[in-house]
């Protein structure tokens, strides 16, 4: 008797069992990846310094013909550079997944969302939101306006990791930009106020000022992702100890970084003007 | 100064030593902007603490205020870039 009650009382009495936490199996891949990574790394630059052959053509030829505007082909007489095709394409990403959007993703949405149906929300909440604190009558057109620009910018800059130039970078498309703006500013302006509206422009200064917005949009614009992308080409071609490897560490801050605040700073700037135009 | 101007005649090809040197003073405007950008993080966030509540106005306007200063310190490396590589 008293055997057997000492085996149930052995069997009874195990370990509890080690609940995991969910983000501990997040932490164990950032671990493990970055370990991999560090050797990938050490590995591709060795391998490209010991057994490739260095031939590299000088650098000043190669940043500047990276840097300067070439055409590609002609179409109708017109000469097309870069920036032009990276336009296109940009726009075509944009339609393309826009109508796949709509017509695939969107009906099968579910009442709680999970994963990319919450992003979605998230996202066009955020720009809605931001619409309707600062201009508080017009935010159903310029919303819609607001999040397309940001998307615009934020999709046409990364394309700058496949090797594509931005459209950014070149002046005309951010001038295009802040031109839009800049009508929209006035335009509701109009609306809002009526004739009135010219009342502000009894001193001279609100002239210079009004001046001014278009042409800051548009060179913060330029400035910042065409020395995103000019940087990004002396990392690929100049430093020639560490091309392999650093770009890839390089891209995250001079592309992405870039690419997301222009983008948003774009989009409240010009919240924040109209709203300064139809108060 | 002549010895100068004689040397910048004397650059056959590559770029002009006058050149070189003036295209890295503007962005002297890159001290302005870096204190600049170190007040306004350091105001914000005293703001912050003082007044948790308010995070979400404070960081908006921060990031407005952020955009403007870095628009000064880009019309400095626009110029720069623009002497090396079109003079």
């Amino acid at each position: 008797m008293q055997e057997n009650v000492m085996q149930n009382k052995e069997n009874v009495a195990k370990k509890p069992k080690k609940v995991k936490k969910p983000w501990q199996r997040g932490r164990k891949i950032a671990f493990w990846g970055m370990i991999v990574c560090s050797i990938l790394s050490v590995a591709v630059f060795l391998i490209d310094k010991f057994v490739l052959g260095t031939t590299k053509p000088p650098m000043g030829d190669v940043v500047a013909d990276e840097v300067f505007p070439h055409t590609v082909f002609t179409l109708f007489g017109y000469d097309i550079s870069m920036a032009v095709l990276s336009v296109w394409i940009t726009t075509f990403v944009l339609i393309v997944f826009a109508i796949v959007f709509r017509f695939v993703i969107f009906p099968r949405f579910k009442t709680v969302p999970t994963g990319f149906q919450a992003f979605v929300e998230w996202i066009v909440g955020a720009f809605a939101g931001m619409a309707k604190d600062n201009v508080h009558g017009y935010s159903k057109a310029l919303g819609p306006y607001v999040f397309t620009a940001a998307a615009f910018i934020c999709v046409g800059t990364l394309t700058e990791m496949l090797g594509i130039r931005p459209p950014n970078s070149d002046v005309n498309v951010c001038i295009a930009l802040a031109i839009c703006t800049f009508i929209l500013i006035h335009f509701y302006g109009f609306k809002h106020k009526g004739p009135k509206y010219l009342g502000k422009y009894k001193m001279v200064i609100p002239i210079l000022t009004d001046i001014a917005v278009p042409v800051s949009m548009t060179f913060r614009m330029f400035g910042s992702i065409l020395s995103g992308f000019l940087m990004m080409a002396l990392v690929n071609n100049v430093l020639q100890p560490l091309t392999p490897v650093l770009p890839a560490f390089c891209s995250i801050l001079f592309t992405c970084f870039h690419a997301l605040i222009q983008s948003y700073v774009f989009a409240v700037l010009s919240l924040s003007f109209v709203a300064e135009a139809i108060e | 100064m002549t010895q100068l101007m004689l040397l910048a005649e004397t650059v056959a090809e590559g770029i002009n030593p006058l050149v070189a040197i003036a295209a890295a003073i503007p962005m002297l405007a890159g001290i302005g902007a870096g204190v600049g950008m170190g007040i306004a993080v350091g105001k914000s966030v005293e703001g912050i603490a003082r007044q948790p509540e308010a995070q979400g106005k404070i960081s908006s306007t921060l990031m407005i205020g952020l955009a403007f200063i870095e628009t000064t310190c880009i019309y400095a490396l626009f110029i720069s870039i623009l002497l090396l590589f079109v003079v």
